[in-house]
């Protein structure tokens, strides 16, 4: 036979002072009293069973010797010989997703996961070795393998909730490859809530303990906001609320900077989702809220307020290379998000300014130019960008690459084009805007690269005077701006978060296998208090006998 | 004990005048404050009596014979003085608690004793069960009462195993005068109905009995639980007694019958009876003395 915890047999040291307890005895008092006539003879304690009461007195010895024995025994873990010595590791695998964050009684699932983790890793065997996994959207190892109990408890401190639905097919796969370097098993904490759906294959010998039930929830599954491609000067949020289906109402606030910009009742249809749209005038730097409130029987709180914030309108500096051009002038000057300036000869320009888009019109830039965007109307030759073949007159624009961020929503159909320049663009060069293929508007507008050429001649076009010219510019600009093109999404809820439908069948039996409840906890608190038990017990024993009370 | 610890002069002026009050006639010695059986001199009528021959002929009631056309005598009530018997319990038992019973009860006796002595009674000490005092006789008037003071100052609780009825059987047989007696002492005695048979021994006598139970609290509350080896302070006899919540409850409940039964003999024989503490005041014990009726 073995023991797992050989180091409860100090306890027995407890046996000696037992032992003396029984043997020690004090002396009767000796007291002095006025008379004798309320006690009487028959009350002494020398009765006539003497031999009963020391046999008794012997017994009572040798049963609490028995109970700490018995006791003892019971704390060392004995592994019988027929019983498996293998020592159970375990993966503990902690579900970190948004929807465990939900409140279930006056604690989170979370919470709740966590606390029984912990309980049942204080639970294991001595000598059991554990490793934990935070499955949010992306697996995180809190731990090891480590047997100490003291590490495995700062893991569980330091695990936190996700923001975002997630899937723990990463953290099972995780979990199930450190499970098999050592046969072991793992437990899942999870209320089944997952962003799309898990192979049953992963999850077969896992052990899941469910967190929660199925509770009704509403909330923001989308706020985003960004500026206007055309005006920059507009900022476009939208809202999406959800619902786990089963219909309700509550209320949408929405704030801009702090101040109420719109609140209105929003009834929710059971299966679709309500969305919104609203478009504010800023310039400025936003910060918007969302709130949703007054859904009944909501239990998740975490998507019912979203805040994001869009960035203020960031002015480009551009340099205006060209003899003067009032049309041209006042054309960019009314671009919101553009500041020009303009230089006019350009004998001194040598290496240009890499932080500011330049314009050239009657003018070609000179080799190894520095420019944040490079524009060139125009060109009378040859130069970097192409080849010039020869002219165009009043050719028609017939393809306008509308999948291009630069030429997106620029309508130039009815844009009439007196005299254009027809050239060969260089190598790697894109045509955006072109008539029965030549090329008018092209050049190299990607990330590494800023570079176009305008080919038709402005003062010969009514571009200018389109509402096609300042969405040009406009997306010119923005698409030198890094990342303000992109909307700012705080996407809380997925489908299935908002919904907190779980994965897993309501009947908690079909995969809660884990019974820890009944059968791991409690053994080991049950054994504590057995302990504090059976020394009350030795102690009130020894002062009842010592005292004489019973007998 | 010296004299003025068991009775100091302020105790003696407040109950000057007080006296202590027989509830029925008794036969004294000398012309006194008190009612007699015997018919004598004084203002208070008792009966008429044909005159007979030899009968003082200046007694003769002459409106009455104006009347009654008889000769008859005017009887009066003869004032005597009273006999107060004051017995003391010597026994060891005596001597316990602080202040002890045994002092507290002299005090008590030394009160009483002024208040017979001042009340033109006769006031005798007797010490009941005491090997090394001697009781101190009748005596009359108030200068007596340094001497009865003494006497009782210097008694001590040496009584042997004597139970109390044994004691005033003793004393009987001395034919004391009838009067009344007050018996002041624990009662404990040599058993539990040892007491009883004193009183009423004292009262089949013919005498008017008080008695004043003198105890601390401790002698009828039981020890903390445990195991004790007692000794009686009386004989010495050493008992072992285990003291559990059933021991100690049986311990009071016969404590409670014992004092029960002694009220209810008093009560029963219409004997004057007062319960006190080691540590009642004096006052309070002889205020409660006088209002016996």
């Amino acid at each position: 036979m073995t023991f797992l915890a050989p180091l409860f047999w100090a306890l027995s040291a407890f046996a000696l002072p037992i032992i003396i307890f029984y043997l020690v005895r004090e002396r009767p008092r000796r007291q002095m009293v006025s008379n004798l006539i309320f006690w009487p003879q028959d009350q002494t304690v020398l009765a006539e069973s003497a031999r009963w009461r020391k046999l008794r007195r012997w017994f009572s010895l040798l049963l609490q010797l028995i109970f700490l024995l018995l006791l003892i025994a019971a704390l060392t873990r004995p592994i019988w010989p027929w019983g498996s010595a293998q020592k159970n590791s375990v993966v503990i695998v902690i579900d970190a997703s948004a929807s465990m964050r939900a409140e279930q009684g006056n604690t989170s699932r979370f919470d709740a996961a966590v606390a029984d983790a912990d309980r049942f890793a204080k639970s294991l065997r001595s000598g059991e070795e554990a490793a934990v996994v935070l499955a949010g959207s992306a697996p995180q190892v809190l731990t090891g393998w480590t047997d100490s109990r003291h590490q495995l408890a700062e893991a569980f401190a330091l695990a936190e909730p996700d923001t975002t639905a997630s899937s723990p097919r990463q953290a099972l796969v995780l979990a199930k490859s450190l499970a098999n370097s050592r046969f072991a098993r793992v437990v899942f904490f999870s209320d089944g809530v997952w962003d799309g759906s898990v192979d049953d294959e992963l999850l077969e010998g896992v052990t899941i303990h469910r967190m929660g039930t199925a509770s009704p929830n509403a909330g923001l599954s989308r706020l985003s906001a960004r500026r206007s491609p055309a005006l920059p000067g507009e900022v476009v949020v939208f809202a999406e609320v959800r619902d786990s289906g089963n219909g309700g109402s509550g209320k949408i606030s929405l704030f801009s900077n702090d101040k109420l910009l719109d609140a209105r009742e929003v009834s929710l249809t059971p299966g679709e989702p309500w969305q919104k749209e609203w478009i504010l005038q800023e310039s400025g730097a936003v910060n918007l809220v969302a709130k949703f409130e007054g859904y009944e029987g909501d239990v998740l709180a975490f998507d019912d307020s979203f805040e994001i914030a869009v960035e203020p309108l960031a002015r480009i500096e551009a340099v205006l290379v060209s003899p003067p051009d009032p049309y041209l002038e006042a054309a960019l000057a009314a671009v919101p998000a553009l500041e020009v300036q303009r230089l006019w000869p350009p004998d001194t320009l040598k290496y240009g300014d890499a932080s500011k888009l330049w314009i050239f019109q009657g003018a070609i830039p000179p080799p190894d130019f520095q420019a944040l965007g490079l524009v060139i109307v125009l060109p009378e030759q040859s130069g970097f960008f192409g080849e010039l073949i020869g002219e165009m007159s009043e050719p028609w624009i017939t393809e306008v690459d509308q999948n291009h961020d630069l030429t997106r929503a620029v309508a130039l159909d009815r844009v009439t084009v007196g005299r254009a320049i027809e050239f060969q663009p260089a190598v790697g060069a894109k045509s955006f805007v072109s008539s029965a293929g030549r090329p008018l508007i092209f050049g190299h507008w990607q990330s590494d690269s800023h570079w176009m050429v305008v080919a038709l001649d402005p003062a010969q076009s009514d571009l200018v005077m389109r509402a096609a010219f300042p969405i040009l510019v406009s997306n010119l600009v923005q698409t030198l701006r890094q990342g303000s093109q992109e909307f700012v999404t705080a996407e809380g809820a997925s489908p299935a978060l908002t919904g907190l439908k779980s994965n897993l069948p309501e009947t908690s039996e079909a995969h809660d296998n884990l019974t820890f409840s009944s059968r791991i906890l409690p053994t080991r608190a049950l054994w504590w208090w057995l302990l504090v038990v059976a020394l009350v017990w030795i102690f009130a024993e020894w002062w009842t006998y010592h005292r004489r009370i019973t007998e | 004990m010296r004299t003025e610890q068991l009775f100091d002069a302020d105790t003696m002026r407040s109950y000057e005048g007080a006296g202590l009050l027989a509830r029925r006639l008794v036969r004294g010695r000398l012309r006194a404050e008190r009612r007699s059986f015997t018919r004598g001199m004084s203002v208070e009528f008792a009966e008429y009596r044909p005159f007979v021959s030899g009968d003082d002929w200046r007694a003769i009631d002459w409106h009455a014979y104006a009347r009654w056309r008889q000769l008859v005598l005017k009887l009066f009530v003869e004032e005597e003085d009273l006999h107060v018997h004051l017995l003391l319990d010597c026994s060891r038992s005596m001597d316990w608690g602080t202040p002890s019973k045994f002092d507290q009860a002299r005090r008590v006796l030394a009160g009483l004793a002024y208040l017979a002595l001042a009340n033109l009674d006769r006031a005798a000490f007797v010490p009941l069960g005491s090997v090394s005092a001697k009781s101190f006789p009748p005596c009359r008037g108030r200068n007596r009462f340094p001497n009865l003071l003494s006497a009782v100052a210097t008694c001590r609780a040496d009584g042997g195993a004597v139970g109390l009825d044994d004691s005033v059987r003793n004393w009987l047989r001395g034919r004391p005068r009838r009067g009344l007696v007050i018996l002041i002492g624990d009662l404990f005695g040599a058993g539990e109905g040892d007491a009883r048979l004193a009183m009423d021994r004292i009262r089949h006598a013919g005498h008017e009995v008080g008695v004043i139970q003198t105890l601390t609290s401790d002698e009828i509350q039981s020890p903390t639980p445990g195991e004790y080896e007692f000794e009686d302070c009386e004989t010495g006899l050493l008992r072992q007694v285990v003291i559990d919540p059933a021991a100690a409850s049986r311990f009071e409940d016969r404590a409670r019958t014992f004092l029960g039964n002694l009220d209810s003999h008093a009560r029963r024989h219409a004997l004057s009876f007062l319960r006190i503490q080691n540590d009642t005041p004096i006052s309070g014990v002889l205020s409660s003395v006088l209002a016996w009726r």
